[in-house]
């Protein structure tokens, strides 16, 4: 039983056309006119001002502003995250803003093995190590910056976005609880960015297929149908890649929240949580509905967490 | 939940490569990121390990011995970062090398006390008896890129450890084993607002756990501010066995020293173990707590 009782995001004042990242991306004009006029992709979220830290902490303040939680019940406090390192030898970004919030009783890491589905995969470990006797809390942060090309840009398929979420989760609440998560890991290609035009072509030769069975597999676990869902949160990778995976699932575009997609790019980990603030801010889903979240992580990880809020 | 063998792995020659250019540009714009000078040269001093080329010497040895057979969790633990690797990370790398459908995700940035926070997650997880069996891999390598003038303290080792875990006792297997009692992470960070020293918080932890006049090893690093509390501390001191680990700042120590009571006779069955380990960056303490058996 896994519940997300306060979710909160920062995204950075900043926003770049996509096709004015030349700087920082080092692709050629013609290649981000091409993210721009088939990926669906329009600005991207830049941080110049925020450093990371600061980035997360703006989340993170603002869960703690808007709770009256108890930091004693905060048992965990985990940044999954996308890239490894995120800061130089020495330093840990979870170590410092355990001591920032003064969260010392909270047992800290960082996990990035499922990449950018890294938040999701927590929600599923989460839900099975709190101990609701204890009424245990966790707080998970998301928050990157594209600091390098080859973290701004996953080739051929997305441009990153800078933003942060901050999510309190325990095993008892009232607004989003958890009803089931699937994973899947997809063996063949853990190289990831050192994969050959080979091997990625056969790769997205399955991702469709791949994708879809994690979402119909995710909501049968949840006990759940398809038409149940109100609304698919996607990964923001790009618009196309959604549109496929809409055709795959017989279902309507409108069904799959890519409204976000061309203002805020693909934000590392952070995309599931930043869609379903918007969502809900946009009224998309109201209280009762079934939703979902849904991506993949470079490796490749694929999963899928089925809510009802 | 119960470490029923360990495999480790030490390495003493370094592999001598040429990093890429996309690993350098890496840690060159991480660098500039935060005004951060990068030496070069420390590209090139140390092991120059990947993770995957390490953890693949380590699990091929599991393997043989049967270990990767009805595996549930894989969970690798790691301090520092790894050397230019093929993979996009070394834990999807092992469970398509072997291969393992099992749970698995890693636990990272936690100093090197990473795996007493990997045991602790592990023993939440077999509160739920879907899991039984599972692999902790801890990893870890000395080619770190850095600015040479934040003298951050850098690893020691090049190697690694597997734990072969259970949840529950197999009662026809009369190897010895380790029962794991906690493993607890105790964070010292808000200790000089209190009256507590760390000593006085792990002893409370100590007596929590442990029947009183239990045959008790305390383990430490002499090189740790514990063990200065300890040695002048009689009536605390006068309490335990001592042992030491290695001073050496690495996240293998104490896993090594668990390979070293699992399979040494000079101790008894029924011994307790309360191991210490300091984080060499955030100063936190690491508690495991053990009943050999």
């Amino acid at each position: 039983m896994l519940y997300l009782n306060n979710i909160q995001y920062h995204l950075p004042a900043k926003k770049i056309p996509v096709t004015e990242m030349e700087s920082h991306t080092q692709l050629p004009p013609s290649t981000l006119k091409i993210f721009e006029k088939i990926y669906g992709l329009k600005n991207i979220l830049v941080s110049d001002e925020l450093s990371m830290f600061d980035l997360i902490c703006a989340s993170v303040d603002k869960i703690f502003l808007t709770s009256d939680i108890d930091i004693a019940q905060i048992k965990y406090l985990i940044h999954p995250h996308t890239c490894f390192p995120l800061i130089p030898f020495g330093s840990s970004l979870v170590q410092l803003i355990k001591e920032k919030f003064h969260l010392k009783q909270a047992i800290s890491f960082g996990t990035s093995m499922q990449k950018c589905v890294s938040l999701l995969k927590m929600f599923d470990v989460l839900s099975t190590i709190l101990d609701p006797e204890r009424l245990e809390s966790a707080l998970i942060f998301t928050g990157e910056i594209g600091f390098t090309p080859s973290v701004r840009v996953i080739p051929k398929t997305s441009i990153s976005g800078d933003a942060s979420v901050a999510v309190l989760v325990s095993s008892s609440g009232n607004n989003h609880h958890l009803l089931a998560v699937e994973t899947k890991f997809l063996p063949g290609f853990s190289k990831g960015f050192f994969l050959s035009d080979t091997e990625l072509q056969c790769f997205d030769g399955l991702f469709i297929t791949e994708m879809k069975y994690i979402i119909l597999n995710a909501i049968k676990k949840a006990g759940l149908l398809l038409t149940d869902i109100t609304l698919i949160l996607p990964h923001n990778v790009n618009y196309p890649t959604w549109k496929k995976i809409a055709k795959a699932l017989d279902l309507s575009i409108e069904k799959i929240y890519v409204d976000q997609i061309s203002e805020l790019g693909h934000c590392f980990a952070s995309d599931g949580i930043l869609n379903l603030a918007m969502a809900e801010t946009h009224q998309q889903i109201k209280k009762g509905d079934y939703y979902l979240m849904a991506g993949c992580g470079m490796g490749f990880h694929f999963s899928c967490a089925v809510f009802q809020y | 939940m119960f470490i029923l063998d360990i495999q480790t792995l030490k390495i003493m020659t370094p592999l001598e490569k040429r990093p890429r250019e996309s690993f350098i540009n890496y840690f060159n714009d991480l660098h500039g990121f935060y005004n951060h000078h990068l030496n070069i040269e420390t590209f090139y001093e140390g092991s120059q390990f990947s993770f995957p080329e390490l953890g693949e010497i380590l699990l091929d040895q599991c393997n043989q011995k049967g270990w990767l057979k009805k595996i549930d969790i894989l969970l690798p633990v790691f301090w520092a970062f790894e050397f230019d690797s093929n993979h996009a990370h070394c834990g999807s790398y092992f469970q398509n090398r072997y291969p393992l459908n099992c749970e698995s995700f890693d636990v990272c940035e936690q100093g090197t006390i990473a795996s007493f926070t990997g045991l602790h997650l592990l023993k939440r997880y077999f509160n739920n008896p879907n899991y039984n069996r599972a692999i902790m891999v801890a990893l870890e390598q000395t080619t770190i890129p850095r600015d040479l003038n934040s003298h951050a303290i850098i690893p020691t080792n090049t190697g690694g450890c597997a734990l072969l875990l259970q949840n529950t006792a197999d009662n026809t297997n009369t190897n010895r084993k380790l029962r794991v009692m906690d493993s607890i992470i105790l964070d010292t960070s808000e200790l000089h607002l209190s009256q507590q020293t760390s000593l006085d918080m792990v002893l409370t932890i100590i007596y929590q756990h442990f029947v009183a006049n239990k045959h008790i090893y305390m383990v430490s690093k002499k090189n740790s501010n514990l063990w200065k509390q300890l040695r002048s501390n009689f009536s605390a001191y006068a309490l335990f066995k001592h042992e030491h680990l290695s001073s050496a700042a690495s996240l293998l120590t104490v896993l090594y020293y668990l390979e070293t009571i699992l399979n040494n006779d000079r101790y008894p069955r029924h011994s307790y173990f309360a191991i210490i380990d300091e984080d060499v960056e955030s100063l936190n303490l690491g508690i495991l707590l053990l009943e050999l058996l």
